[in-house]
């Protein structure tokens, strides 16, 4: 499955258990939800129907805006409601995914379906 | 227009301008304040301009973006309604109140989870790109938005 919407491009595939999606571009989208939901809901039901693992590979992202942070929040209440174990990694070498992510996984620290990680093959 | 003191931008109000925005600031200051300075000013200028949009009224005098070459602000200049001046000048007034940037940031994020809704371009301006925010009427409906580096 693949998503494209402006700059952004994300591609989805299956791992054994793992539904991995990986996002390469910028998201600058004033409002991302309208277009972001419509693509992830599916992945989402997917999931937890078969309780399979969500992976976000967010470290080729290149730039996001504000809007997509909360985008990802929302995703992060959602995969709580629902139980769905999802793993979003980030490029700990990038000042703005270091900002948002760190932020994030101090705050979602008692969530068990949620894991941040940095990303370890990042260049 | 470009000189050796500021790159002046004027933009019709389309989304699809912020990018374009981005890159050119990005490509003005880069040279002068190095690559991880341009890049946290490339976002200042968009989150700035994504402000100008969602909550700026549109007319014939678009808006106006500065970035100073020392890469020490970026102001964004647009049209606002009377009342949807009060809400900025209120996220401002509580930014500052929160003293540490990288608090207010973590504060602004739990009230995204708490509300389901929180605008984060103000706190992401300060934390990440370490800037303080400033607000000013510069002519009639005319709000200038100054973000000032400070780190």
């Amino acid at each position: 499955m693949v998503f494209n919407s402006g700059l952004l491009h994300v591609d989805s595939n299956q791992d054994g258990k793992i539904l991995r999606q990986h996002w390469v571009g910028r998201v600058n989208d004033l409002r991302p939800a309208a277009a972001l939901d419509g693509y992830i809901a599916p992945v989402v039901e997917r999931a937890r129907s078969g309780g399979l693992t969500i992976e976000h590979h967010f470290e080729k992202l290149e730039y996001f805006n504000s809007a997509f942070i909360s985008w990802v929040i929302h995703q992060m209440q959602r995969a709580l409601e629902l139980k769905v174990k999802t793993v979003m990694y980030f490029e700990p070498k990038s000042h703005m995914h270091r900002s948002s992510f760190d932020a994030l996984r101090v705050l979602q620290r008692d969530n068990p379906f949620i894991e941040l990680v940095e990303a370890q093959s990042a260049s | 227009m470009t000189n050796a003191l500021s790159l002046s931008l004027s933009l019709q109000g389309d989304p699809r301008e912020i990018v374009e925005a981005q890159e050119e600031i990005g490509r003005f200051l880069k040279e002068k304040v190095g690559d991880a300075a341009a890049h946290e000013m490339e976002m200042v200028a968009a989150e700035l301009l994504e402000n100008a949009l969602k909550h700026g009224q549109r007319d014939g005098r678009g808006i106006e973006l500065t970035a100073e070459a020392a890469g020490k602000y970026i102001e964004v200049i647009s049209s606002v309604r009377p009342e949807d001046l009060a809400p900025l000048e209120a996220r401002v007034k509580w930014l500052s109140e929160q003293g540490d940037p990288q608090q207010a940031w973590l504060r602004a994020l739990s009230e995204v989870f708490q509300r389901g809704e929180f605008g984060l371009g103000l706190a992401r301006i300060a934390s990440e790109g370490g800037c303080r925010i400033s607000l000013r009427i510069v002519g009639p409906d005319r709000l200038a938005v100054r973000a000032y580096r400070v780190r």
